[in-house]
């Protein structure tokens, strides 16, 4: 590309020109109307916090980029920012973001997340469903582990099997699963207790994960951490963890996707907690580049010329949980009231800079959905918008009982967060409903998700949470329905309303589509009027370059796709 | 009692009521008067606070000065005037309470170590200094993380921190105080310890401890707001100085500095005329 048609490029993702506008200037600069759509195609509509603006009411999708511009050399070492250090790097224990980003491109998983946020094949050459209890996946050849031994079809049964453990973070992704059993040399196969379209899907995760058994099998509770670090068969190997600084991988050149083979030498990952820091930070060039960036610095770096913002397709959500079963919370009428109050088109352009989808009622935002797209695009639309209606919430609210203390939980010191809770409860003073703010200390914060004590006298509190896996069935299915005890759950509130426990349950098992989607689309349409939670925003994936590095993808595929061996010199 | 040993109690005691402002000059008048005004602002703060500090108004995030808000909103539309007049009151009674506990157990253990002498005050020293050892705001840290966040948390924490400053330099008057004629006399009379240090001692020690209280104000008032900027103090969306410096950092950047620049002028407002006012009355005691 041009000088002309690069600057151009880069204008359009930071919002400084419109499509129309990036056509007649395109002309204008030779590019044709290939190299034109290729730019279009690349900004999947645009990827700047600026973009979606849109008619009162209709819900404008932000964020759609899936890539950035390839790169064109090699680099040396690219400086990456973390926003926490992470835990032990062992696949089995890592289930959340930073570890994700960091063993991805270490630990690679029998199926793969794509930057436009599909399931491909990944370690695993082909799969299969014969029927619907049993899952076969062809283990590919030729792959080697960073130690040097062979991928066996032992080493995968043995990866899988270690999250029958339950103190596997993944362990959830096993709950049906009957056995687990090498059927050939190069052949797995999977049966399942009952029908489970989830599982499949999960396995692009670290919950398909594969490791070596003989050196995991060594190294003991001492794997994944600085002293015996991971090894897999990604493209970047574990060289040196220098704890509470920085983790350094270096290039596997025995990679074994030779048409992806890593385009720079090291990458070292800096952690960096601190909010303004990692903004300073990517302005001044010390870092080359960081995923979800602080959305309170997105205006600083929207207007950096020292690199370029990306808006990445994303799977993320921000959603209050109900946690209780009575008080005023308990009431449907209140649960609609309280979202009608909240000004969501306001709140992601004050909290997020502008750099998320107001939610319409529906946890399922249109990045989760792999299939059925269109489908699920004309539901969308038809879901209550997502526009502030104080009248409307006033009018639900006559008659209801707002007596009592409502408690919504927040993490102290993050002030995302915090904006929220306030937002939130200043939405329930003008229903005449009194909610308190109740600080959790950040490191406690986790526990509400799976503590009953720790949810203990908290009423709601606010979570940004993510699919793993584009199937909108993963996070919807266990926060509306009933499960069994020991299952992964988010319904706090014993929600359960026959129509959608009946709907989804029926979902799960179906493995055409066309009608899962129907099944969702229906219980979708069911939560709207009976929320379950409230739903707020779609933040997208903020991500940051550098001048001298591109290439990485710029969607959500970043925790379960090794997106550092598409970076390269710019 | 003698002549000349009543004077001596005497002098002590019209030397402990009022504070003339001929001695505290312009500079302590001037702080007298700013403290003054704190409190009052703090006292009156929901009647002189034009808007309800936690109300949101996401359409007008980081507003100009107006008439409507007199130093704009913050980053969620909140008025920044509301809510540096309602912070007043967590930001300044945070250092009283830390102040007061300071001195409900730092005068008593100073003025034990000063009357036992020996092995008490032997004790009592080296806890003191063991405490010393430690960096106040390290120490405060240390207790929060054992107790928790919040206000409650740090005011203890703080005090004991700040404690032994206060219980060193009392014990230190107490001791030369024990000494004199007075005192002696009033024991040959057959008062007891207590009876003469709480209506002998304490009186004649109370400037140099409202002083040095007035001192450590200030001190604890940055420590406080260190702490509520680390989010191991008040609890945002809490209206408080600290909290307000703390909110308003990522904004720095986005150049709207109102919030933290506005904040922070407060605390340095308060915590000049709080040392500055306490320097005078210790000058004047000497």
């Amino acid at each position: 590309m041009s000088d002309d048609g690069a600057r151009l490029y880069e204008d359009l993702l930071a919002g400084r020109v419109s499509r129309a506008e990036l056509l007649r200037r395109g002309a204008a600069v030779g590019l044709g109307t290939p190299a034109l759509a290729a730019i279009l195609a690349a900004c999947g509509g645009g990827g700047s916090a600026g973009s979606g603006s849109s008619a009162p009411g209709a819900v404008a999708e932000v964020g759609t980029a899936v890539t950035t511009p390839a790169p064109t050399g090699e680099l040396d070492q690219l400086k990456w920012g973390l926003f926490y250090e992470p835990g032990p790097l062992d696949w089995i224990y890592d289930y959340n973001y930073e570890e994700n980003t960091v063993v991805t491109n270490i630990t690679e998983s029998l199926m793969r997340l794509t930057p436009q946020l599909s399931i491909e094949p990944g370690l695993a050459e082909s799969y299969s469903a014969p029927d619907d209890l049993t899952h076969v996946y062809t283990i590919r050849q030729g792959v080697t582990f960073h130690d040097g031994s062979p991928m066996t079809a032992a080493d995968v049964v043995f990866s899988m099997k270690r999250h029958l453990n339950p103190n596997s973070y993944w362990a959830f992704a096993y709950f049906n699963v009957k056995s687990i059993e090498p059927t050939g040399s190069s052949e797995v196969t999977v049966r399942m207790k009952r029908p489970d379209v989830i599982f499949p899907a999960l396995m692009a995760t670290p919950a398909g994960g594969v490791g070596p058994q003989a050196y995991v099998t060594a190294k003991g509770k001492n794997y994944g951490t600085p002293t015996a670090g991971p090894v897999g068969t990604g493209p970047f190997k574990f060289t040196s963890w220098n704890q509470g600084a920085n983790i350094t991988l270096t290039r596997n050149d025995a990679y074994w996707d030779t048409a992806h083979a890593p385009k720079t030498k090291s990458v070292v990952f800096s952690f960096i907690p601190e909010e303004s820091t990692m903004t300073t930070g990517l302005l001044s060039g010390e870092i080359d580049g960081a995923y979800h960036t602080p959305y309170s610095g997105l205006t600083q770096l929207r207007s950096s010329s020292v690199g370029t913002l990306y808006l990445g397709k994303s799977m993320l959500f921000t959603v209050i949980y109900i946690s209780t079963t009575s008080g005023p919370l308990a009431n449907i009428n209140v649960r609609k009231a309280l979202l009608k109050a909240i000004d969501r088109p306001a709140l992601a352009k004050a909290v997020y800079s502008g750099a998320a989808t107001p939610l319409p009622s529906t946890m399922t935002p249109l990045g989760q959905w792999s299939y059925a797209q269109s489908q699920a695009e004309a539901a969308f639309q038809k879901l209550p918008p997502p526009v502030l209606d104080l009248e409307g919430a006033k009018k639900l609210m006559q008659g209801v009982d707002t007596s009592g203390t409502i408690v919504i939980a927040t993490r102290a010191s993050f002030q995302r967060y915090i904006n929220i809770a306030s937002i939130v409860q200043d939405a329930g003073k003008k229903l005449g409903l009194n909610i308190q703010i109740k600080p959790i200390n950040p490191n406690d914060y986790g526990d509400i998700f799976f503590s009953d004590s720790a949810r203990k006298g908290i009423d709601m509190f606010i979570s940004e949470n993510y699919a793993d896996v584009p199937e909108p069935l993963e996070t919807l299915y266990v926060t509306v329905t009933p499960q069994p005890a020991n299952a992964l759950t988010y319904n706090y509130d014993d929600y359960n309303n026959p129509s959608v426990t009946s709907d989804l349950q029926k979902a799960v098992a179906e493995s055409d589509p066309a009608k899962r989607a129907s099944l969702i689309i229906a219980a979708q349409s069911v939560l709207a009027d009976q929320p379950a939670t409230l739903p707020l925003v779609s933040p997208a994936v903020p991500l940051f370059l550098n001048k001298r590095a591109t290439g990485a993808p710029a969607s959500f595929c970043y925790l379960y796709y090794p997106w550092a061996r598409d970076v390269g010199a710019a | 009692m003698t002549e000349a040993v009543l004077a001596q109690t005497q002098r002590a005691r019209r030397r402990a009521i009022g504070f003339p402002a001929a001695r505290l000059g312009w500079v302590g008048m001037a702080s007298a008067v700013v403290i003054v005004l704190l409190a009052l602002m703090a006292v009156f703060a929901p009647l002189i606070a034009p808007m309800d500090p936690n109300s949101i108004d996401l359409l007008h995030p980081f507003a100009p000065a107006s008439s409507q808000h007199l130093l704009g909103t913050d980053d969620t539309g909140r008025d920044i005037f509301s809510r540096l007049i309602l912070g007043s009151r967590t930001s300044l009674l945070g250092p009283l309470l830390v102040v007061l506990l300071e001195v409900l157990v730092g005068v008593p253990i100073a003025l034990a170590a000063a009357w036992r002498g020996g092995l008490v005050d032997g004790l009592i020293s080296r806890v003191l200094d063991v405490l010393f050892a430690f960096p106040g705001i390290l120490l405060a840290i240390l207790v929060i993380s054992l107790f928790g966040a919040g206000l409650k948390s740090a005011v203890v924490a703080l005090a004991v921190a700040h404690m032994p400053y206060l219980a060193r330099i009392t014990r230190g008057a107490a001791l030369r105080e024990r000494r004199l004629p007075y005192v002696e006399a009033l024991e040959v009379q057959g008062f007891s310890a207590f009876r003469i240090s709480a209506r002998h001692l304490v009186p004649n020690l109370l400037p140099l401890i409202v002083a040095q209280a007035s001192v450590s104000f200030g001190y604890v008032m940055i420590d406080l707001a260190g702490l509520s900027f680390l989010g191991l103090g008040v609890q945002p969306p809490t209206a408080d100085w600290g909290v307000m410096i703390s909110a308003g950092q990522q904004a720095l950047l986005g150049g709207h500095p109102q919030q933290s620049l506005y904040a922070g002028a407060m605390i340095v407002i308060a915590v000049c005329a709080f040392t500055l006012f306490g320097e005078r009355l210790i000058d004047q005691d000497r």
